[in-house]
């Protein structure tokens, strides 16, 4: 079986079993249905590129919460289902089958946000302009594959905790805060905003906005390359140390 | 039973709930996640309302994000009391013991009521200094005993939509949970005010939590407000009356058919 069948395999597995439950209608809808009313209703009515900001803030915020909430999941799951101990003895090389889930995990809940918002937009008739669509469509793969990475190593880290749920929810609105999605960095204090820098998911709004003015900030999609290969990293050297506690210490249990 | 025994049950109902919320929410889980989540919810939504309408929009997000903190526990935790006997297979057992379901849920929800306020608490104090606000804060502490009410109001609303996620598909407590939070988010005026959408605003009168904060925004203003205040009460007791008719319905069809999901 070819790498890419392996992972296209397992990312279709995932989003069948994101699609069993319901929590993907929360992250695809109710969240940022939520978070566009109180943007476009609580004071002034954002239009043109400001309209433009807060749509893909706000794909990117539920893009947040559903690798939060689904990726970093995926491996306390399989333990609960009884199924980790084959996905991490199996032929196939784990990390790969795992980046597939994480990359299915979100994927879902990204598409059905994507559609929450145009159908928000529309139905509140506020246009939104996008002068360099290849680079904005460019800017969100680079996104979603962003996320992936982060939940590669967020799984890990969930598995070594019963209290993945408390973790999960405690890890979303740093982020929130930080990557200046909704909030400008300025608003910050000046001691907190380096750690803005970390997130990639603003150096990715900083990107989508700016290929949405039609001057593609290519600086910034750099960063979100680099900043993905860091958690890429992250997310495999912690998937190593839990493989190392499984069957070297023997400390973990699979299920 | 006589007087005595009912408090005698009661307070065992009130010492499970405590250890079960504990054991799923150990203090160490709770002060390292939980409630700096709440502290950092609050201090987004408050920023997002400076970022939005400058200073006014600041101490009106700020006034609104207290409560959407108190609905993360109310509302969104609530779903747990009743869901643990689904998990658990435990249903038939309490459906024929001597206390009443809704009763016996109530009590047992007594220490996620109690971090609510808690919570609220420590968000009003915390957020309000962080983002200077300490004329406003030490308004809103004197104001607290509505914040409580919202707690009481909402946590009745809370148990009487658990009872849906209690007997309905698998995952329909995620839905309830989630979705009872994002209406108080969207519709209570928690953060938007009232009059910028008509349906909202309907929606929002039915709602724990939106009339008592028209009653804590009116008396900041020195507004009328004892009406908003009153209607909050009636709403409250509204859901109250809605979840002890819910659960005891179901149980009654469970008792009935002797088939439930629960079981």
């Amino acid at each position: 079986m070819a790498v890419t069948e392996v992972f296209v395999t397992s990312a279709r597995h995932q989003m069948a079993v994101v699609r069993a439950h319901p929590l993907f209608l929360v992250l695809g809808i109710l969240q940022p249905l939520a978070l566009l009313l109180v943007m476009f209703f609580a004071r002034n009515r954002p239009i043109g590129a400001q309209a433009t900001a807060i749509a893909t803030a706000v794909l990117l915020m539920s893009y947040w919460g559903a690798t939060v909430w689904q990726g970093a999941g995926i491996l306390r799951r399989e333990r609960s289902n009884g199924t980790l101990g084959a996905s991490m003895r199996g032929v196939r090389s784990p990390v790969l089958v795992l980046a597939g889930k994480s990359l299915g995990a979100t994927l879902l809940p990204a598409l059905l946000t994507a559609a929450t918002v145009a159908t928000t937009l529309a139905l509140l008739r506020t246009p939104v302009t996008i002068a360099a669509p290849g680079w904005y469509l460019l800017g969100l793969v680079s996104a979603i594959l962003s996320g992936t990475a982060m939940g590669l190593l967020l799984c890990s880290l969930f598995l070594l905790t019963r209290f993945g749920p408390q973790l999960a929810s405690a890890l979303l609105y740093p982020v929130f805060l930080l990557a200046g999605l909704l909030i400008p960095p300025d608003f910050l204090p000046p001691a907190v905003r380096w750690l803005g820098w970390f997130v990639s998911l603003r150096w990715a709004q900083q990107f989508l906005v700016s290929a949405a003015g039609g001057a593609p900030d290519l600086g910034s999609l750099g960063l979100v390359g680099i900043l993905t290969c860091g958690y890429i990293i992250g997310g495999v050297a912690a998937f190593r140390r839990i493989d190392h506690l499984v069957r070297s210490r023997g400390n973990l249990e699979l299920g | 039973m006589s007087w005595a025994e009912w408090w005698w049950r009661l307070a065992l109902v009130a010492r499970i709930g405590e250890r079960e919320h504990r054991a799923a929410n150990p203090w160490r889980i709770s002060l390292t996640t939980t409630w700096p989540r709440s502290l950092l919810q609050c201090l987004f939504f408050t920023v997002l309302g400076r970022v939005l309408g400058g200073e006014p929009g600041q101490a009106y997000a700020f006034i609104g994000s207290i409560a959407i903190v108190i609905a993360l526990f109310t509302l969104g935790e609530m779903c747990d009391v009743p869901m643990r006997d689904r998990w658990s297979a435990t249903f038939y057992r309490l459906r024929s013991g001597r206390i009443p379901v809704p009763m016996l849920y109530a009590v047992r929800a007594w220490p996620i009521v109690a971090e609510a306020a808690l919570v609220g608490l420590c968000c009003t104090i915390v957020v309000g200094l962080l983002t200077g606000q300490g004329e406003l804060t030490l308004q809103l502490l004197t104001l607290f005993p509505v914040y409580l009410l919202l707690v009481f109001t909402s946590a009745a609303a809370g148990l009487a939509a658990a009872a849906v996620g209690l007997f309905g598909r698998a995952g329909a407590d995620v839905i309830i949970a989630n979705l009872g939070l994002y209406l108080i988010i969207a519709a209570s005026g928690a953060l938007i005010p009232p009059g910028r959408l008509g349906w909202l605003d309907t929606l929002g009168a039915v709602l724990p939590m939106s009339h008592g904060l028209r009653a804590i925004r009116g008396q900041l203003a020195g507004q009328p407000w004892l009406i908003e205040l009153l209607l909050e009460v009636v709403i409250g007791a509204c859901w109250a009356a809605a979840g002890i008719v819910a659960y005891s319905v179901l149980v009654s069809r469970v008792r009935r058919t002797d088939h439930d999901k629960v079981t």
